[in-house]
C-alpha cells in the first residue's frame, strides 16, 4: 500500500467515527473530481455544485458501508455518476445552454502557462462545443463516456461505477462514439472527406 | 460495414486492441476507403474529446460542503433529541401514506384485470392508470422536499407537516376523482 493510500485510508476510519476533520481532507482532495464529474453530467455549473454537496453528504452518511477492497475513488464516482443520472431522469425540463457562463472561480486550463486571450476563446468554445455534444446522450451513455475520457477508467473500472457489465460497457462507448461523431459532422458539416492516417495507405 | 470491423475500430480507441487485431484493422483499412473514412471520422471525436480539460470547482466549493454537513449534523441531533413521540407520529404518518396508496394499487388491478379482453381498452386502462401512479409518485416527492427543507431550520415542524402528508394525499386523490367524474360527464355530453 503505498504511502497516499495509507493516508486516504486513516481519514476514511476518522471520517466513519464521525470526524469532521478527516471528512474535510478527503473532500477537498476529491472535490474537484466529483465536481468535473457533475458538470459534465448536468451541464449547468450551479447544479453541478448542488449535486457535488449532496453527492459528499450521501458519501459521509455511507462511509461505513465502503469497501477497503475497492478503490475509494470509483466508489466516490459510482455515487456522483449514479446521483447525476437519477437527477437528469428527474429533471421536467432539459437544461441546455450552450452560452453557459464559466462558473465563477473556476478555470479551464490545464497549462501552468498563461494562454493568449484568442486560445482562451477558442478553448472554451470547445469546451462548450463539448458540453453540447454530451448534452445528447442519455444519462447512462453519458456517465460511460465521461469516466473513460475524462478519468481514464477501463471497462471494468466504468463497470464496476455503474454497476453493470463490461460488455454493456462496451456496447454504451460504442454506440455514444458513434452518436456523438455524427453529431460532430453535423455541427461541423465537413465537405472534404477527413485526411486519413497515411500509414492506412501502406500496401 | 461489417460489425467486427467496427468493433475493431472502437476497441483501438479505447486502447485495449492487441498488435495482431492493430494490424489486421490497419489492413483492412487500406483497402476499404468507405472503412477508413469512418474510422477517421471516430478518431477525430476520440482526439476532441481526449483533448477536453477538466471543469474546476469553485474554490469555495469544499468549504460550502462541510458547512453543510455540519448543519445536517446538527440537524440530525435534533431530531434524535425529538420526544419519542415525535418519531413515533412520523413513522405512522408515513405508514398511512403507503397505506392511502393501497386501493389505488387495488382498483387499478382490478380495471386491467377487467379490461384485459379489450386491448384498445385495456390500453387506455394502462394509461390512465400509469399517468395516476406517476401523478402520486410526483406529489410524494415533492412534498417530501418541502418538509426536508422545513427540516433544515426546524426539524419538529417538519414532523408535524409529514404527519399532514395521509390527508394531503386524499385530498388530492379526491380532486383528481373529481377532475375524472368531470371530464367524463363532459365527454358524455358530446
Amino acid at each position: 500500500m503505498s504511502e497516499q493510500d495509507a493516508t486516504l485510508l486513516e481519514w476514511i476510519e476518522g471520517a466513519s467515527s464521525g470526524n469532521q476533520e478527516a471528512f474535510a481532507e478527503i473532500v477537498y482532495s476529491f472535490t474537484d473530481a466529483v465536481y468535473n464529474l457533475c458538470y459534465r453530467m448536468l451541464t449547468e455549473s450551479t447544479e453541478a455544485e448542488d449535486a457535488t454537496q449532496e453527492i459528499f453528504l450521501k458519501a459521509y452518511h455511507h462511509l461505513k458501508s465502503y469497501d477497503r477492497e475497492r478503490s475509494f475513488k470509483t466508489w466516490l464516482l459510482s455515487i456522483s455518476s449514479n446521483h447525476c443520472i437519477d437527477r437528469i431522469r428527474k429533471r421536467r425540463m432539459h437544461l441546455v445552454s450552450i452560452d453557459e457562463p464559466l462558473p465563477s472561480g473556476a478555470t479551464l486550463e490545464l497549462s501552468s502557462d498563461a494562454p493568449l486571450p484568442e486560445e482562451l476563446t477558442l478553448r472554451r468554445e470547445q469546451s462548450l462545443m463539448i458540453q453540447s455534444l454530451l448534452d445528447e446522450l442519455q444519462p447512462d451513455y453519458r456517465a460511460a463516456v465521461v469516466l473513460r475520457y475524462w478519468y481514464d477508467y477501463s471497462y471494468t473500472e466504468i463497470a464496476e461505477a455503474l454497476n453493470t457489465t463490461e460488455s454493456a460497457i462496451k456496447s454504451r462507448l460504442f454506440r455514444a462514439r458513434q452518436m456523438l461523431a455524427d453529431y460532430y459532422d453535423a455541427q461541423h458539416a465537413k465537405q472534404t472527406p477527413r485526411s486519413v492516417n497515411p500509414r492506412l495507405r501502406e500496401g | 460495414m461489417v460489425n467486427d470491423i467496427k468493433q475493431l475500430m472502437h476497441e483501438k480507441l479505447d486502447g485495449v486492441l492487441s498488435d495482431d487485431l492493430t494490424e489486421e484493422l490497419y489492413q483492412h483499412l487500406a483497402r476499404d476507403e468507405e472503412a477508413a473514412q469512418e474510422y477517421a471520422r471516430l478518431e477525430t471525436l476520440d482526439n476532441v474529446l481526449a483533448s477536453a480539460p477538466h471543469a474546476r470547482a469553485p474554490q469555495r466549493l469544499a468549504i460550502t460542503i462541510m458547512a453543510r454537513l455540519a448543519q445536517a449534523i446538527e440537524i440530525q441531533a435534533k431530531l434524535n433529541e425529538a420526544p419519542a413521540e415525535v418519531r413515533q407520529a412520523i413513522m405512522a404518518s408515513l405508514s398511512l401514506s403507503i397505506l392511502s396508496m393501497m386501493p389505488l394499487m387495488v382498483a387499478a388491478s382490478w380495471l386491467v384485470t377487467n379490461s384485459m379482453a379489450n386491448p384498445s381498452l385495456l390500453v387506455r386502462v394502462l394509461e390512465r392508470v400509469i399517468a395516476l401512479m406517476r401523478l402520486m409518485i410526483d406529489a410524494q416527492l415533492i412534498l417530501l422536499e418541502e418538509i426536508e427543507r422545513i427540516a433544515k431550520d426546524d426539524p419538529i415542524t417538519a414532523a408535524a407537516a409529514l404527519a399532514l402528508m395521509p390527508s394531503m394525499m386524499l385530498g388530492l386523490l379526491d380532486s383528481i376523482e373529481g377532475q375524472s367524474v368531470t371530464s367524463s360527464n363532459a365527454e358524455a355530453n358530446e
